[in-house]
């Protein structure tokens, strides 16, 4: 039986348990002369059968489907003969993986006669574990079935049982979430300490320059393999600090304009389609930046230099507009984020009571006075939280960097010029073939610890700023 | 309460007087279809407290908030009749409600200080209408607003503190000495004892009193107690209409409309 199938039978048990629940909590209630003298509704009780059939049996899937492959490992390496025992890892694991598969019958003969003990034994464990699964699992389906059933008493309490298990299922899923942040941290976190054990933290922290790639011969040019991250921070940095330059005043300006000026026809309109622009994929973005804005600013900086040269104004003479710039992707990474400001903006703009607009208004204030003044900066600390979440948002973009900002990792604040960033520098490290031992692999996790951990500065920053500033109104 | 609604009402008492603050004459109110107030006439007399009452939804709210027009921010309100300010047509499409609701200041039901400190709350209107040169008369400005309603003493120390901090009642007599600080020629009230406790209750009462000396004031009350113990004149409204007006005294003592003495006796309401 496949393990679908499987799912599918134990999940009608489940259900044909929570009927059977139901019919006996009705049968019960006659005798105490019915529903409203039993402990609990019928809803319940039958719910709590369902359940006990339902839990036990998953969980035992669940389990035997993880540990299963471990243990049928072990048996086989008991069975394997000495030689192959005393291989070192890497070898005994391609042992391992030959004996698994000839015993599924792919490329058998590869293994000599010794081996054969322990093919025999991987195909029969794996038989029983297929067949014996199914059973087990049916059999605590019906023994916690049972139980359940006993449960289904007049005076016995179902609703707490049903309430404490919904409560268990909620904690589960709450603390999935926590446990994936922590396994990814740990991951990075040491990978990252493999790294620094090659290039020092120092050298990582304060290097200005950046060129990962490692030398694989002693006379390979241009190949030192540098690992100082400024050049991408100052990238980062640079094109956020663009992006924002373009979303925040014009975010904030449409929240202010959509929840205190427009009519609700606008409104309708006018929201959605921002939302929209939320939903458009960033490689969209990438190549509107790449093909349409990019070569736009290069065109005009080559006709302001242009200018500049017939005219006699040498510093624009020299202007030199790259065709990958800072400056296409920032814009293009503001535009992308705008519904993040203004979205937010809006929701805390409406949330300032009425009663603060009234008495602006009540005293002779205008309406741009009393958004300046009293809305802004009650609405503050909701629009600084939107702010920086859409500056997490823009420094942990990558797509619209990767194709139009450029990969040289210069050290430069000019937005004409091509720069790189933290995010685009982790896919160029882990893009095409790479081994797990060299430093310019390994970049790649601190990097990315880097970033995580200025996200994460940022988000701490947000929180203390909302709760400095935050006005109770009760 | 049909055949009030169908009888066209004259007011009893006395809704006009002579040399009014404010006067009101045929003035209805309707949101959208809905009609709000019917055909109100009503003087207000300068520098006397005049208070509203009547049961909830009788339209006394709705009223007071046409005297500075604060019903614009409501779409669907629409006010016909005449409101005059002095000579000042307050419905007049060419007036600037910015200076009208600068001579008709508001103070609200529940105390909505702005979140800034005790020191701009007050300086708020001064500094919107340019009432101040520098900075030492916007202090004075302050201060004296603040001391007028009682509170100088009580935040002197604190006066870059955020206003959200101080308590109910301080609060809403804060919102009075932001309100006064622009020196309006009428206050309006909406139930600004509502939300506070009897003893603050009873300093803004005070401050009521003391206020009326200077400023024409409109308060709107469900508590019988405050308009018999603040105001002058009192009128009495009921689904929208305006039974009747007269003395306080002579409202609570002898009400001469058979609605407005079952209001006061307890029986509606």
């Amino acid at each position: 039986m496949s393990l679908s199938t499987l799912l599918i039978v134990v999940l009608a048990g489940a259900i044909l348990a929570y009927m059977l629940g139901r019919t006996q909590s009705y049968q019960i209630a006659k005798p105490v002369g019915g529903v409203r003298n039993l402990a609990a509704l019928p809803n319940y009780y039958a719910s709590l059968m369902g359940l006990w059939a339902l839990l036990p049996a998953l969980l035992l899937i669940a389990l035997w489907s993880i540990f299963d492959g471990a243990i049928i490992d072990s048996l086989v390496r008991a069975t394997l003969p000495d030689e192959a025992k005393q291989l070192s890892d890497e070898d005994f694991g391609l042992v391992m993986s030959q004996v698994n598969n000839a015993a599924i019958g792919i490329g058998g003969g590869a293994l000599d006669e010794a081996y054969q003990p322990a093919i025999e034994k991987l195909k029969s464990l794996n038989n029983t574990s297929v067949q014996a699964m199914p059973v087990l699992a049916i059999i605590v389906l019906v023994i916690g079935g049972l139980l359940g059933f006993r449960a289904v008493r007049a005076e016995n309490n179902a609703r707490y049982a049903v309430e404490r298990i919904f409560n268990g299922t909620l904690i589960v899923c709450s603390t999935i979430a926590i446990f994936t942040t922590f396994g990814i941290v740990f991951s990075v976190l040491f990978e990252s300490i493999q790294f620094f054990r090659k290039v020092p933290i120092d050298e990582f922290l304060f290097g200005t320059h950046w060129s990962p790639q490692i030398a694989i011969r002693a006379d390979q040019a241009g190949a030192s393999g540098s690992f100082g991250v400024i050049p991408l921070i100052v990238g980062t940095l640079l094109i956020s600090f663009i992006a924002l330059l373009i979303a925040v005043p014009v975010g904030l300006m449409s929240a202010v304009y959509l929840s205190e000026y427009a009519s609700n026809r606008v409104r309708g309109i006018v929201k959605p389609a921002l939302e929209i622009l939320a939903g458009v994929p960033t490689v969209v973005y990438g190549f509107f930046a790449a093909l349409t804005v990019a070569p736009a600013i290069r065109n005009v900086g080559d006709g302001v230099r242009d200018w500049g040269a017939e005219n006699g104004y040498e510093f624009l003479a020299s202007l030199n507009v790259s065709s990958e710039s800072a400056l296409a992707a920032g814009i293009v990474m503001g535009v992308m984020i705008i519904p993040f400001v203004s979205s937010i903006s809006d929701d805390v703009i409406n949330a300032v009571p009425q009663s603060l607009r009234d008495g602006s208004y009540g005293l002779g204030a205008t309406q741009s006075e009393t958004i300046t003044k009293v809305i802004f900066p009650a609405a503050l600390p909701g629009i600084v939280g939107g702010i920086l979440l859409a500056a997490s948002r823009a420094i942990g973009e990558t797509m619209i960097v990767v194709m139009a900002a450029g990969l040289a990792a210069n050290l430069t604040v000019n937005p004409l010029e091509a720069v790189t960033t933290v995010t685009v520098q982790i896919v160029t490290l882990l893009v095409g073939d790479q081994e797990f031992d060299s430093a310019k692999t390994l970049a790649a996790f601190a990097l990315g610890l880097f970033l995580f951990i200025i996200t994460l500065a940022l988000n701490v920053i947000a929180l203390r700023v909302v709760k400095k500033y935050q006005e109770q109104y009760d | 309460m049909s055949e009030i609604a169908k009888e066209t009402y004259q007011t009893v008492g006395e809704p006009l007087l002579k040399d009014p603050k404010m006067h009101v004459r045929n003035t209805n109110v309707f949101y959208g279809e809905k009609q709000a107030i019917f055909d109100v006439n009503l003087d207000i007399g300068k520098n006397q407290v005049i208070s509203m009452i009547g049961p909830s939804g009788c339209g006394k709210s709705t009223f007071l908030r046409c005297l500075n027009r604060m019903n614009d921010t409501i779409d669907i309100c629409r006010v016909t009749g005449q409101l005059m300010l002095d000579d000042l047509d307050i419905y007049n499409k060419k007036i600037d409600v910015v200076e009208l609701r600068a001579r008709v200041g508001m103070v609200f039901q529940k105390p909505n200080p702005f979140p800034k400190s005790i020191y701009e709350n007050v300086a708020y209107g001064a500094r919107i209408h340019g009432l101040t040169d520098n900075k030492v008369e916007l202090d004075e400005l302050v201060e004296k607003s603040l001391r007028r309603c009682g509170l100088w003493k009580e935040v002197k120390e604190r006066l870059d503190e955020p206003a959200t901090g101080l308590s109910g009642g301080q609060q809403q007599r804060l919102c009075i000495a932001r309100a006064i600080a622009v020196n309006p020629e009428v206050i309006l009230m909406d139930e600004p004892c509502s939300a506070l406790d009897p003893i603050a209750t009873a300093t803004v009462e005070e401050l009521i009193h003391e206020l009326s000396e200077n400023f024409t004031i409109c308060i709107v009350t469900h508590s019988m107690q405050q308009a018999a113990r603040v105001s002058q004149r009192t009128a009495y409204f009921h689904l929208g209409k305006l039974i009747e007006v007269n003395d306080t005294s002579a409202v609570f003592t002898n009400p001469k409309h058979k609605l407005t003495e079952e209001y006061i006796t307890g029986r509606i309401g």
